[in-house]
């Protein structure tokens, strides 16, 4: 009679439709005892009226026992299918679930509709066949990166809520996360009787990375694609989903789109010409000759490319581009519009750092130049005025350099606008000027020592190294190691880190002799700060001095040939900042490397734009991330700047990194691509860029025998075709008749009363 | 009444000697007293007139009218003889229910007892018979406060048991009350109405006077019970679980269609069938009944 139960567990309720039973019995045992003497007229009274008081005794015990019984049954609200007897009884109130599509690519204009706009109409057809009186709901969700349940209740609340849908989202699709919310929906529905009775609709233009397994590394090409074992949990309840194709007609629908706007420059710096390539991405099966590229750099268009993208593939468009002054730059890029305008654009922004601030302390200082300690050294980073050099002074020379002695390191000398703070062979250092270098360093500077005969290892090691990595040395100095006759032999750098931004000149194997066959006489010997050495958090704190809140340990960068393998060049992190140990001169004093320009120059460039480079905040984000700036003053009055110039407040507070650090709130509403911007008061605007999954405009489709084939709870329908027949075939039938037991549970309280008075009447003497 | 009591109310007493009781029917008695009798014999309050018949006396020769008329007629007087009244209690068991704080059967002594002082007040003579199935106490008629006492014992001693048969016993009686006269039955009449009946006719036949007083509780007669019961019948009748609304409709049908019949049959042989309903005072049921018992006769008689 009945399929079974939404609440099965409650079905045991109707066993109390015994306790009117037990209550007639146990009355039947509370009598009282009395004599009486007229018992013939008792007798025959009762014989008269034996039969009758039964049935009607009778009557009212069924009608009590009825009442009970059919309320727990309602309760436990059953459930039967077409084929039962009660099939007639049954509600066939509908369920529906109505996922839309809702990614970036639905943006796709056909003639004069999108694809979005058809699923917004073809899901008001759907709600309109729903009948709120019957007590028909509809759960309405927006899939695009996550799914969003926009209405859960009555179909007119969803239909309100979907005029409220004009555009698509500049969101992917992920099925997994839109089905594993499907799920649970089906799972609450289930309840106990584990089968649901949900009409599940997914409306979608059936792009194929949307159902393919994601293209992550390791991922293996026969994996299943994620949302299967959210399918699975649908299955497992007896759930379909119906997928309805409201997606362009072609199979592989023609687009192009801008994958990417980016420089293969290792370094950007003002007014150094830096080439910016824009990627065609041709997504559709037909070469598309003459696309239009453009590119904007701060609003400003450069001369457009034409380029010819041949099918399936891409195509570049080189800009050439100077920037004439440091800081954030946007870069817009572009195409002619097509059918699908949200990935016709690109932007980036592009931080070109200012010249590096490089203060060189000179150890030794000398008037001539190759005598000098940094002589060779300040003559590479900033070449004298006058001399003729491509570029010359105007050309915007990547440093900023300032040469002192270690006397004029007072207190009152302002180390913050150096990035690079170079310790030339130095002698001694005052403890109050490396309190302020350690601050410099943990506030994002970066520290190079190199030694020399002034350097006294002891005296070093006392001030700058501490074994539980507090002390900015990556190593504790040792004892001077040399050649015992710099005629018959010398040390080379037998090995060095090649993947290293320092030496990326020297990865090419044309350049590597440069440096590996360099002599070198004579070096300190170090022992490594090891990660064995790194105290645990709690106890950097326990020192009086303000430690870095996290250890580094030592890297080496480069090693010698000695017997030792002896370090020659170590980094660390400290705090925000860095810290490199040159373990010999950077003057011609114990190896040969500046006397070397083809060496030094390179060397020295890499070197220091790497340790000029502050940590790279990431300013290009894929829809959804989140962005948090880094401000070097307290940032009040904070505004986030929209695409659409739309401007709210950031919310939060700051939070303090170090001294002159702060990051600011994060802002996760990117939910649009553009460009972004914060505005800090005080300061110049911060912008960053959102932009679309360039995958998102490979509008390639499956067809309906390969969804099919994906799960076996995936059924397509025909768009627009009758939702009942549809529904009759493969939606779950399940009518409950909770309502027709509350009804029969009424009729049997108010026949029961009824009766019961009836038989008081009767009963009752006049 | 205020209190249960065996012993007779005297106020109860006082109000009663105002009437008297009038037997309709004519019956022998020993002792003179104020009731008439239909035998004329030397009295002084005159009858009626007749011829004179060889025998008569002559001194009942009325000579004013053989004067006037040369007709010989002799002057009849009515004589007053004494009533006797035979007073039957039934003690079965079914006459020890109670509802109202007395049972039956004490209302039925108190009201025998009235009775026998009121009957033996007139100077007339009272016997006792207490019954169940058959006769336990006599007491036999006679008249006199020493009569009255043990009368008034004799009821006093009385407790109900044994089971009923009211029809029988009457029957038996009949046969062996020496007197004719009143025959006052108080009981319950729980019985056949047609065995109720028959011991009844006996009297009748017998020259009695039967006077049907049916004893009956108030609850026996609505079954105005409330809750369910486990009725246990006295007499023997057996264990019953009822609810008593159930039935209360057709048992009080029974009840009436029992105390109809009786009815009906007393009216046809002229019986008083009077129903005492214990919840009612003794002493306004018996002055009720007594007085219109006197109009009654003293129509009758002219």
């Amino acid at each position: 009679m009945f399929d079974g139960f939404v609440n099965p567990g409650l079905v045991a309720g109707a066993a109390l439709c015994v306790v009117p039973l037990l209550i007639h019995l146990l009355n039947r045992q509370r009598h009282k005892p009395m004599a009486w003497a007229a018992m013939r007229f008792v007798l025959a009274a009762y014989r008269k009226t034996r039969r009758r008081a039964r049935l009607e005794n009778l009557l009212l015990l069924l009608l009590r026992m009825a009442a009970v019984a059919l309320l727990a049954f309602c309760v436990a609200r059953p459930f039967t299918g077409p084929r039962s007897p009660l099939a007639g009884l049954t509600e066939n109130r509908r369920d529906v679930v109505l996922v839309l599509d809702g990614s970036a690519s639905t943006g796709y204009r056909r003639e004069v509709r999108t694809v979005f706009e058809d699923v917004v109409d073809r899901a008001r057809e759907l709600l309109l066949e729903l009948r709120a009186d019957r007590g028909d709901r509809v759960r309405l969700i927006l899939a695009g990166s996550y799914p969003r349940l926009l209405s859960w209740r009555t179909p007119d609340e969803a239909l309100s809520l979907l005029g409220t849908l004009v555009e698509p989202t500049d969101e992917s699709l992920d099925l997994a996360a839109a089905f594993g919310e499907v799920a649970r929906l089906a799972e609450e529905d289930a309840g106990d009787a584990g089968r649901t009775s949900l009409e599940i609709r997914l409306l979608c233009d059936l792009q194929r990375r949307s159902f393919e397994p994601p293209l992550t590394a390791g991922a293996r090409a026969d994996s299943a694609p994620l949302f299967v074992e959210q399918l699975e949990r649908l299955s497992a309840l007896g759930a379909k989903v119906l997928v309805e194709d409201l997606g362009p007609g072609e199979v592989t629908p023609p687009n192009l789109s801008v994958d990417r706007v980016s420089t293969d420059a290792p370094y950007l710096g003002v007014g150094l010409p830096v080439e910016f390539e824009v990627r065609v991405q041709n997504w559709g099966p037909n070469l598309q000759g003459g696309v239009r590229v453009t590119l904007e750099v701060d609003g400003e268009r450069r001369p457009s490319r034409l380029v010819d993208v041949p099918a399936r593939g891409f195509a570049d468009a080189t800009f050439p581009v100077v920037f004439q002054g440091g800081g954030p730059h946007v870069l817009t890029a572009g195409i002619d519009a097509d059918r699908l305008a949200v990935d016709d654009h690109r932007t980036a922004v592009v931080e070109v750092p200012p010249p590096a601030g490089v203060l060189l302390v000179d150890g030794q200082p000398q008037f001539e130049i190759d005598r000098d300690e940094v002589g060779y050294l300040a003559a590479v980073l900033e070449p004298p005025a006058g001399d003729d050099v491509p570029g010359g002074p105007e050309s915007g020379a990547p440093f900023r350099v300032r040469v002192v002695e270690r006397h004029e390191l007072d207190e009152d000398f302002d180390l913050t606008p150096y990035d690079v703070i170079v310790l030339a062979n130095v002698g001694t250092l005052a403890q109050p000027l490396v309190e302020r270098l350690e601050q410099r360093v943990a506030a994002g500077a970066s520290l190079v020592i190199t030694v020399g005969d002034q350097v006294v290892p002891e005296a070093y090691n006392q001030r700058l190294f501490a074994a539980d990595g507090s002390g900015l040395l990556p190593a504790e100095l040792g004892p001077r190691v040399a050649v015992r006759d710099r005629r018959a032999g010398y040390f080379r750098i037998a090995e060095f880190a090649t993947e290293h931004p320092a030496f990326r000149f020297f990865r090419d194997e044309r350049w590597r002799p440069l440096l590996t066959e360099v002599p070198i006489y004579e070096f300190l010997s170090a022992r490594l700060l090891e990660a064995d050495d790194a105290p645990a958090p709690a106890d950097a704190t326990a020192t009086d001095r303000p430690g870095p809140a996290r250890a580094g340990v030592a890297h080496v960068l480069a090693r010698l040939d000695d017997e030792a393998s002896s370090p020659l060049l170590i980094e660390r992190s400290y705090d925000r900042g860095k810290v490199f140990l040159w373990l010999t001169t950077i003057d011609p004093d114990w190896t040969r490397l500046p006397e070397s320009p083809r060496t030094l120059v390179p060397l020295v460039h890499e070197w220091l734009r790497y340790a000029a480079t502050p940590e790279e905040l990431p300013r290009n984000l894929a829809v959804g991330d989140p962005f948090a700036a880094v401000v070097s003053s307290f940032p009040r009055s904070l505004t986030v700047v929209r695409p659409d110039g739309a401007r709210r407040p950031l919310e939060g507070e700051p939070e303090p990194l170090g001294p002159g650090s702060w990051r600011l709130p994060a802002f996760e509403d990117t939910d649009r691509v553009g460009t972004y911007a914060i505005e800090v008061e005080g300061r110049p605007s911060i912008p960053f860029a959102v932009a679309i999954d360039p995958r998102e405009g490979d509008l390639d489709r499956l067809n309906a025998v390969e969804v099919e084939a994906l799960h076996p709870a995936l059924a397509m329908v025909g768009a627009g075709a009758d939702a009942d027949a549809d529904r009759s075939e493969e939606a779950p039938q399940r009518g409950e008749i909770w309502r027709a037991l509350a009804l029969a549970c009424l009729l049997a309280l108010i026949a029961e009363s009824l009766w019961a008075a009836w038989i008081g009447h009767r009963r009752r003497l006049p | 009444m205020s209190e249960p009591s065996k012993r007779l109310d005297p106020a109860v007493l006082d109000r009663l000697e105002g009437l008297s009781l009038v037997a309709r029917t004519v019956v022998e008695g020993l002792m003179a007293g104020h009731h008439r009798s239909p035998f004329r014999g030397s009295s002084s309050e005159f009858a009626q007139h007749r011829e004179y018949v060889l025998g008569d006396e002559l001194r009942h020769i009325d000579w004013r009218i053989f004067a006037r008329n040369d007709r010989l007629v002799i002057k009849e007087f009515h004589e007053e003889t004494t009533v006797g009244c035979h007073l039957l209690v039934d003690a079965s068991e079914s006459m020890a229910f109670s509802s109202t704080g007395w049972t039956k059967l004490d209302y039925a002594r108190w009201c025998a007892a009235a009775l026998a002082y009121l009957v033996i007040g007139q100077r007339d003579t009272a016997g006792l018979v207490v019954f169940d199935e058959r006769e336990r106490v006599k007491v036999q008629p006679g008249n006199g406060e020493i009569q009255l006492q043990g009368i008034l014992e004799a009821l006093d001693g009385v407790e109900p048991s044994g089971p009923t048969s009211v029809g029988k016993v009457l029957q038996w009686l009949a046969e062996r009350l020496s007197r004719r006269g009143i025959v006052a039955i108080f009981s319950d009449f729980f019985d056949e109405p047609e065995d109720v009946v028959a011991g009844v006719r006996q009297l009748v036949q017998r020259g009695h006077e039967p006077i049907m007083f049916q004893v009956i509780d108030p609850l026996e007669l609505d079954f105005s019970i409330d809750r369910l019961v486990r009725l246990e019948g006295l007499e023997g009748t057996g264990v019953h679980k009822v609810d008593p609304k159930a039935i209360r409709a057709a048992y009080v049908e029974e009840v009436q269609a029992h105390n109809r019949l009786l009815a009906k049959h007393a009216r046809s042989h002229s019986i008083d069938f009077v129903q005492l309903n214990t919840a009612h005072s003794v002493e306004a049921v018996l002055t009720t009944y007594l007085a219109h018992r006197t109009a009654r006769a003293r129509g009758g008689a002219r």
